[in-house]
């Protein structure tokens, strides 16, 4: 072989070849030339492996690589197994490409890249009003939310029965019909269960659930007509599927991180949990509330007065925790205060409301008929249980 | 010209058998891959997984060596990746949604709603065959020693039937099916196995696993037996008096320990009698095992798979508690950091909420910390008992014609069957 070689002698030594048609192999005289490696068998005119289309097993390191098995990308199959710790020295620093960060930089590269372009899109969407959780939320037929809210409820309730004496279903029929003017086109299935939490909340397809505690609370029937028209505003603005939508992705997205472990997909509970609101989410469902009222001509300041009952509430609750040394958090995650967040923010604004011309929400028997509605229980035993 | 279109210069008539050898060289490095592995998947919010178990595959291969010379593993991540994305949705998509739609359109809390998993893991555990089957041929496709690829011919289809009807009938005989189940399994993967164009050769029978089976059926039964009779000695007082007064009497703290101290030693003799068993397997198995003249052998022991299977765990529980220090230091220096705001109630719920969802990472990602490491130690282990004897005329094993499997192998990586 006649390389020509002006500058330093050529590193040469003895490796392993083997042409990959069968699964023999053959010592070779191996050159690292600056064209790329020169391997001579000594039967035909020695092959050249350029150093840029070479790769190896394993990625090269200096201390760490006693051996090297390299093979040519236009020949495949073939290999060259190296022990010759010199030729293993001469070939990294010839294709550095091989070394270890440069191998794992060239497969982390497009991933990272591909995330970062992601979380960039994520960053645009969430910036700029897009919503996707909304927009999708939006394509679910309204049948499917019925159907889907109807099993939220009956999941969230199942534990509380319904509540139905018949003036006091007729009287929250009344005060859900009268909060509906200002939002035409919509339906809404509103409900008082048996249950002494102070809460209510919205699911899927317009369905809203008041429990006997927030009733009882209440300091009139303004403030009852406040807390639903905030719920249907939250219906109006599909927080609760936006929320389930949500949620589902999220899920994905662990399940990704996990590497696949399948199963929590499929878990409904989670989604169910999921009726949490933004404190963004709270301030588009008050607006609609205050709309809805103002359409409906209902005093306005049922919302900010119950928000300050909310406060006292709050300020009550604390007091006892810490008389009592309890633990704050854990096991009241379905209170109201921790499903729809209460800022100073939303009593301003709320209290900011100017006054309009208003009739009461609901006239005294009404009013009372509601606040006895749990008096009679569905499938219970009172007399009169359905109107 | 194309120059490596030439041959070898002694184009004999007959290539002599060359003597083979399996050693296994211990793979440098393998923390090192570990550490970058979970910064990446961190990074790449979990996808980068895929890239990092190639990497792992391509160094555990290659610390495999037969004649001296490495195996090499030529899958990709992208290969993986889009096994995973594939089987996310030919079959999990499809499963969420049926059972989302049947939740949705007849409750929660419905009889068909309630049956369906049950009805879907008749269908899964054929899956799980078929899945186990692929993944071993994917990986023998992307295998190659001296440039000549391993393959796995025969049907996905009929393993993943046989995997199925098997156990069921397994399971009908009480278990006593399991040796000539797992005898069947093999002898169909084994023998559709090729190096190159030549196919290994499985000649096992289930017969000689009978007695070592025997031995671990009757020793259950006499353990459970033993283990329950031991805890009712314990509480049997309690049971007896509160039946008399009507008042259910609960265990008292030392007669729980009690119970827990036979638990765990029951599950320590099962964990050893069923290492033994395997390491009798796992040896009948390479014995019988052939390669054109040469011929398998393993003398794997209890003593060593359970040696492995400890120290495994506590390397994983490692990594556990090497993310549990940082991600405690975080916490609290959140929960500092925010001073007087930690007061408010609101967002002191806010950081308890998200405790689940910490400790969820920390105890995932902690466990597969160094699962490179791991791996490498048990496929070690097993390469290290496995010996080769005979030889093979390397120069006649020409590489087999057919294309290479397209995609990865998204079926196990979704069911977690994988052996490595």
């Amino acid at each position: 072989m006649s390389m020509p070689s002006e500058t330093s002698p050529l590193l040469t030594g003895q490796a392993r070849y083997a042409d990959g048609k069968t699964a023999g192999s053959t010592m070779a005289t191996v050159t690292l030339t600056e064209r790329g490696i020169a391997i001579d068998t000594g039967s035909w005119e020695p092959l050249i492996w350029p150093y840029g289309a070479l790769e190896t097993a394993v990625p090269l390191s200096q201390s760490r690589s006693h051996d090297a098995l390299v093979t040519y990308r236009h020949q495949p199959g073939a290999t060259l197994f190296l022990e010759d710790q010199q030729l293993i020295a001469g070939l990294i620093r010839q294709a550095g490409h091989l070394s270890t960060s440069a191998q794992r930089w060239r497969w982390a590269r497009p991933v990272i890249v591909g995330v970062v372009i992601a979380s960039a899109i994520a960053g645009v969407v969430s910036l700029s009003d897009l919503r996707p959780a909304a927009t999708i939320a939006g394509w679910i037929p309204q049948q499917t939310r019925e159907t889907l809210g109807r099993q939220v409820v009956a999941s969230m309730t199942a534990k509380y029965k319904r509540c139905v004496t018949r003036d006091g279903t007729a009287a929250l029929e009344r005060l859900v019909d009268r909060l509906k003017r200002g939002a035409a086109g919509t339906t809404f299935d509103v409900r008082v269960v048996n249950w002494g939490l102070v809460n209510a909340f919205a699911a899927p397809g317009g369905q809203i659930v008041v429990t006997r505690g927030l009733i009882s609370k209440a300091g009139g029937p303004d403030e009852v007509a406040a807390v639903i028209a905030h719920e249907m505003g939250h219906g109006i603005k599909l927080h609760p599927e936006s929320g389930i939508v949500r949620s589902l992705g999220l899920s994905a997205l662990i399940e990704l991180m996990m590497g696949g472990g399948g199963g929590t997909l499929s878990n409904i509970g989670i989604l169910m949990a999921e009726l949490s609101y933004s404190r963004e989410a709270e301030r588009e469902a008050d607006a609609v509330a205050v709309d809805l009222l103002r359409a409906s001509a209902i005093p306005a300041q049922g919302l900010a007065s119950f928000f300050e009952r909310i406060e006292e509430l709050k300020a009550e609750r604390k007091m006892r925790d810490e008389a009592a040394g309890k633990d704050r958090g854990w096991g009241r995650s379905l209170e109201i205060l921790s499903t729809h967040p209460l800022t100073e923010e939303r009593i301003a604004a709320a209290r900011r409301v100017a006054p309009y011309p208003a009739t009461p929400a609901l006239d005294e028997s009404d009013w009372q008929a509601l606040r006895s509605i749990c008096s009679a229980l569905e499938g219970g035993t009172a007399p009169g249980s359905r109107g | 010209m194309q120059p490596y279109e030439q041959t070898p210069s002694t184009p004999s008539a007959v290539p002599a058998g060359e003597p083979l050898k399996l050693t296994w060289q211990w793979p440098r490095g393998m923390v090192g891959v570990s550490i970058a592995n979970f910064f990446l998947r961190i990074l790449t919010l979990g996808i980068y997984h895929f890239w990092g178990k190639t990497e792992v595959r391509r160094r555990i291969w290659s610390a495999i060596r037969l004649n001296g010379e490495p195996l090499t593993y030529t899958g990709t991540g992208g290969e993986l990746f889009l096994g995973f994305v594939i089987v996310t949705i030919a079959i999990f998509i499809p499963i969420t949604v049926l059972m989302l739609g049947v939740m949705i359109a007849f409750g929660p809390d419905s009889a068909i709603a309630q049956a369906i998993p049950g009805l879907l893991y008749l269908p899964i555990l054929f899956l799980v065959g078929v899945a186990i089957y692929r993944a071993t041929r994917y990986r023998l496709a992307r295998t190659r020693w001296r440039g000549i690829r391993g393959a796995l011919v025969g049907h996905s289809g009929h393993y993943g039937w046989t995997f199925f009807w098997t156990l069921i009938v397994a399971g009908v005989t009480l278990g006593w099916a399991v040796p000539w189940r797992s005898t069947k399994l093999q002898a169909l993967q084994i023998s559709n196995m090729r190096f190159g164009d030549r196919p290994l050769r499985f000649t096992a029978t289930s017969g000689p696993l009978y007695g070592p089976y025997a031995a671990v059926w009757f020793g259950t039964v006499v353990l459970y037996g033993v283990a329950a009779a031991l805890v009712f000695a314990i509480i049997g007082e309690n049971i007896r008096l509160g039946q008399a007064t009507g008042q259910p009497i609960p265990p008292s703290p030392v007669q729980m320990g009690q119970i827990a101290l036979i638990v765990i030693g029951a599950l320590m003799l099962l964990s050893i009698i069923s290492a033994w068993y395997q390491a009798r397997v796992f040896n009948h198995f390479a014995n019988h095992t052939h390669f054109e003249s040469a011929q398998f052998s393993g003398n794997a022991s209890a003593g060593g798979l359970i040696w492995i299977a400890i120290s495994n765990f506590l390397i994983a529980l490692a990594g556990v508690a090497l993310l549990a220090v940082p991600a405690a230091l975080l916490g609290y220096s959140a929960y500092r950091g925010l001073g007087a705001m930690a007061e408010n109630p609101e967002v002191m719920q806010a950081l308890l909420q998200t405790i689940p969802l910490v400790l969820f990472l920390v105890l995932g990602l902690g466990f597969s910390l160094f699962s490179p490491l791991t791996q490498a130690r048990r496929t070690g282990y097993l390469v290290r008992h496995l010996a080769v004897a005979g030889t093979a005329p390397l120069a006649a094993i020409a590489q087999a014609s057919g294309a290479d499997a397209k995609y990865g192998e998204g079926l196990a990586q979704a069911f977690d069957v994988d052996a490595f």
